[in-house]
């Protein structure tokens, strides 16, 4: 069915002027302003340099743009990032992209009509993925729904034309399935969990440990150890002598009060995430959950330990579904209580705390799984 | 695949969405409001989708219409704010101010966790009814996982969010409120909230019902439930869904004198 069935174009209007000032929106200029298409007349990164003309034939754009752009998108792996423009630059592409696949989510369920985004959308995807270096970086990195979303807009034919290295991932672009109207109600409430999640702080804090560092290796952050630590050593000490300043220790525990804060902050956003996504996972049950898995694909396989490398998933990080399974560190965050020992009861809540916990850890598990399929993923360890 | 009898009004921005009868606006609507760190429809799982597709064929939800509202936690510093937003809705629902698409007469009041203590506020606060008349277009009030005496987890959101403090037990703020809720209901009267607390609850607990009474509330329920799963229905046939169809059956009508 398609969605102009249900959809009428005023509430269509509506939801995409609402979307357009949604507060988790991407606001980064720099890639706003780099990929903005218009004509190319002058060199530089930002403002009037056009990616476009850059790399499709364009004669007033000179070639150390199209090199420099290269430089900024590398892979982290073969030269670490460190200047800060550079890092923003890539975190604002990182969330332009992340909103095109959320564009995707919204067409795939029928929340809006392809008629309503085609032009922005057909624009901003041409002009990125057009881009050697962007296309490289999604290669890199891996945003499998843009695929999609080409498909969809009617830019395959041109990527595949013009760069046999995409027919891969084009051609294994699933077809869609049957829309229900009821697909987009599905989807508002997905939003609504997502816009919720962009503005939890606890759980942004524990985003940023899953985030992939692309600074060089070296010792995890003091934040990572304190959360880290505070897992590991939950409750036998520490928990106990919580009000107290917490003492500087052998590297894995809270070496400071901000350091501790910022630790509990993101331990309770570990729990959100799991009871989040979980929650998101119940939320699409009976449905075709491919694209869902899909834009998921990232965070969950960070939260299991594996950073995306392509069609690779490197298993190099942390196993977040292995450090948070301490049970008194749930009890701890979910009741606000100090574990005791005798908590630990035939009567404590501590078992359903535990078995909650692992059901939403279930969930995720089987929301990677479907990721991996979705995406063509091979996991590798290191 | 047949068209369905609803339509789904979102704006994310605003943390609204409206499920409205197609053909003619219903003459009822029931007003949802969630908790904590939680957002308007998320928090209900997949009760905004059944309701959208199914609520037609389920009497009495057929004679209703439904709003899901929400607020960002951050934003609200007291159940007052909470209760603004609760009263600005209503008021442009009855009046059928646009994007509501009915002027509607009667309401049914449905709160998870914090969201309650909004509904509560906005009871006793007559200043915020609009119309004057709001307490007796209240068909029915239901209160899950109400916050009796607070929450020991909001030690842990003080840092976070300032409506912590609201939710902590025995917090100033719930006092005041239980006091003027105790005081307001004497003269004005509202239809019973009903409570449905969970047995498995680890977030604000059941226990407290036995000592806190809050005045006119209906003797708490206690479901086999934690606090999230309680508003999260399984299928049509299932306690939140009971729950309901309790708060949207038509009011028993008065045995002949």
């Amino acid at each position: 069915m398609s969605p102009s069935a249900f959809l009428s174009p005023d509430e269509e209007q509506a939801r995409l002027a609402q979307l357009a000032v949604a507060p988790w929106r991407p606001t980064g200029p720099a890639v706003g302003e780099a990929f903005a298409p218009q004509p190319a007349t002058t060199p530089g990164l930002k403002g009037h340099w056009s990616p476009l003309a850059a790399t499709s034939g364009g004669s007033a754009v000179a070639g150390p743009s199209a090199a420099l752009l290269q430089r900024w998108l590398r892979p982290h792996w073969e030269a670490p990032v460190t200047d800060l423009a550079q890092a923003r630059f890539r975190q604002s592409l990182h969330e332009t992209l992340t909103d095109l696949q959320l564009q995707e989510l919204a067409l795939a369920n029928g929340y809006v009509t392809l008629a309503g985004v085609h032009t922005a959308v057909y624009e901003q995807l041409r002009a990125l993925l057009s881009t050697t270096a962007v296309q490289q970086y999604v290669l890199d990195y891996g945003y499998p729904l843009l695929w999609q979303l080409a498909k969809r807009v009617g830019l395959a034919d041109e990527l595949a034309g013009r760069d046999p290295a995409l027919r891969p991932m084009l051609a294994a672009v699933p077809d869609q399935p049957p829309l229900a109207p009821g697909n987009q109600v599905r989807f508002a409430s997905f939003l609504s969990l997502y816009g919720q999640w962009q503005q939890d702080s606890a759980l942004q804090a524990f985003e940023q440990l899953l985030a992939e560092p692309e600074q060089p290796a070296g010792q995890p952050s003091e934040a990572v150890q304190a959360l880290r630590g505070l897992l590991g050593r939950a409750p036998a000490d520490w928990l106990r002598t919580f009000s107290l300043p917490p003492e500087t220790g052998p590297a894995g525990e809270p070496t400071g009060a901000a350091d501790t804060a910022l630790a509990l902050q993101a331990a309770s956003g570990l729990v959100r995430f799991v009871e989040g996504l979980a929650n998101a996972w119940q939320l699409f049950a009976g449905t075709d959950r491919t694209e869902l898995a899909a834009f998921l694909a990232r965070p969950v396989g960070a939260f299991f330990g594996y950073r995306l490398r392509g069609q690779q998933a490197l298993h190099t990080g942390p196993d977040w579904s292995e450090e948070a399974v301490a049970p008194e560190l749930l009890f701890y965050l979910t009741t606000g209580t100090v574990f005791e020992p005798v908590a630990a009861g035939a009567e404590s809540p501590l078992r359903e705390l535990t078995t909650h916990y692992h059901a939403g850890l279930h969930a995720l598990t089987e929301l990677w799984a479907l990721a991996q399929q979705a995406t063509g993923l091979q996991l590798t360890e290191p | 695949m047949s068209l369905p009898t609803r339509d789904f009004l979102d704006r994310t921005a605003d943390h609204w969405a409206y499920i409205v009868r197609r053909e003619q606006p219903a003459p009822s609507l029931a007003v949802f409001l969630h908790g904590y760190t939680g957002d308007y429809l998320g928090t209900w799982g997949r009760l905004p989708h059944m309701l959208y597709e199914e609520a037609d064929a389920h009497p009495p939800l057929d004679d209703w219409d439904y709003v899901f509202l929400g607020y960002r936690t951050g934003s609200v510093e007291c159940c007052l704010d909470i209760a603004r937003r609760l009263a600005t809705e209503l008021a442009k629902a009855h009046a059928g101010q646009a994007p509501y698409r009915g002027a509607y007469a009667r309401f049914a009041l449905l709160g998870h966790s914090l969201g309650t203590l909004g509904i509560r506020q906005l009871l006793c606060a007559s200043v915020l009814h609009t119309p004057a008349t709001l307490l007796e277009q209240l068909h029915s009030i239901t209160l899950f996982g109400t916050p009796v005496n607070g929450s020991p987890l909001a030690r842990f959101g003080q840092w976070v969010y300032p409506v912590s403090d609201a939710l902590r037990p025995a917090s100033p703020q719930l006092r005041m409120l239980k006091a003027w809720t105790d005081s307001s209901y004497q003269p004005r009267r509202w239809p019973a909230p009903r409570v449905m607390l969970g047995l498995e609850d680890q977030v604000v607990g059941h226990k407290f019902a036995d000592l806190v009474n809050w005045a006119g509330d209906e003797p708490a329920r206690l479901e086999s439930l934690g606090h999230s799963a309680m508003v999260k229905p399984t299928g049509w046939d299932c306690t939140v869904v009971d729950y309901l169809r309790q708060a949207l059956a038509p009011l028993p009508v008065p045995a002949a004198q």
